[in-house]
């Protein structure tokens, strides 16, 4: 399993798959993953300082994350969800929010954490969007790449078959 | 949501037939008749695929000439290819850190056992 993060996203669909491998067995990720001391040391974009409000990972428990750019604007963000399924060491359904984004921006995230046969983990997190136009809007661009062959941004987008 | 102008850009790769145009232009440009060649739709089904190309800015048609070629324009492919890798790099560096604190808590829990 690589340690290297892969991002599936398909043309037309409504969901994104991030896929990982951890060194760890699948009970360490899990316990890891849902410590509210260690999310402020990993979670989200390191340009933020995340704060936990709330996080109790259970059947019908909240969770609220405030996030505050370290050099930018001052506005904090804040994200939050309701945890569903939660099976320690293997399985986490819950549901995530952007505050500001309004209505029609819930996501249903599903993260798997399964043994790789190797004594590591694969980690699988699925974001479901409401729609395909909302999955596709999720994140503000306005960045820039370098210039790159069209063949080679056809195969990363789309696989294009020749 | 939409101010990036990518979302017309995922919308027109979600149609296989689309993606098989843009995959043919990425070799060069070419006139309408040659692009519907391949497929079992009529001119009229393939100049509706163009212009939803066209309007994502994938394509563009020259007005002179004769052919009026297709061509396949890179800049949009690249600003969706930059959105997914910007997503990819954020997941990235957050798993990366993730990994750090496990490999922490294993480095306790090893030091606990020879203790």
């Amino acid at each position: 399993m690589p340690r290297t993060t892969e991002v599936l996203f398909e043309p037309g669909r409504q969901d994104i798959v991030v896929t990982r491998g951890f060194a760890a067995p699948p009970d360490t990720v899990f316990t890891a993953m849902t410590d509210p001391a260690l999310i402020p040391r990993w979670w989200g974009s390191r340009r933020f300082d995340t704060t936990v409000e709330e996080m109790d990972v259970r059947l019908g428990g909240s969770w609220r994350f405030v996030t505050r750019h370290r050099e930018g604007p001052v506005t904090p963000y804040a994200f939050r969800g309701v945890y569903h399924d939660v099976v320690p060491g293997s399985l986490i359904v819950s549901t995530l929010q952007f505050e500001m984004g309004g209505p029609g921006h819930l996501q249903l995230v599903t993260d798997t954490f399964e043994p790789d046969g190797d004594g590591g983990t694969r980690y699988v997190n699925v974001a479901l969007f409401q729609s395909v136009a909302d999955r596709d809007g999720w994140i503000p661009t306005g960045m820039e790449t370098g210039i790159r062959e069209s063949h080679d941004l056809l195969d990363e987008l789309i696989g294009a078959p020749h | 949501m939409d101010d990036d102008g990518l979302s017309p850009v995922f919308g027109a790769l979600a149609d296989p037939t689309r993606r098989a145009i843009l995959a043919r232009l990425a070799e060069g440009p070419a006139p309408v008749t040659e692009l519907g060649r391949p497929f079992d739709i009529s001119a009229q089904a393939v100049s509706k695929h163009l212009k939803v190309l066209e309007r994502a800015g994938l394509i563009s048609r020259t007005r002179q000439g004769q052919w009026r070629p297709c061509r396949l324009e890179a800049a949009p492919l690249e600003r969706a290819s930059g959105w997914i890798e910007q997503y990819r790099a954020v997941w990235e560096d957050s798993l990366g850190r993730l990994e750090q604190e496990i490999d922490r808590i294993q480095g306790r829990q090893d030091d606990a056992t020879h203790d």
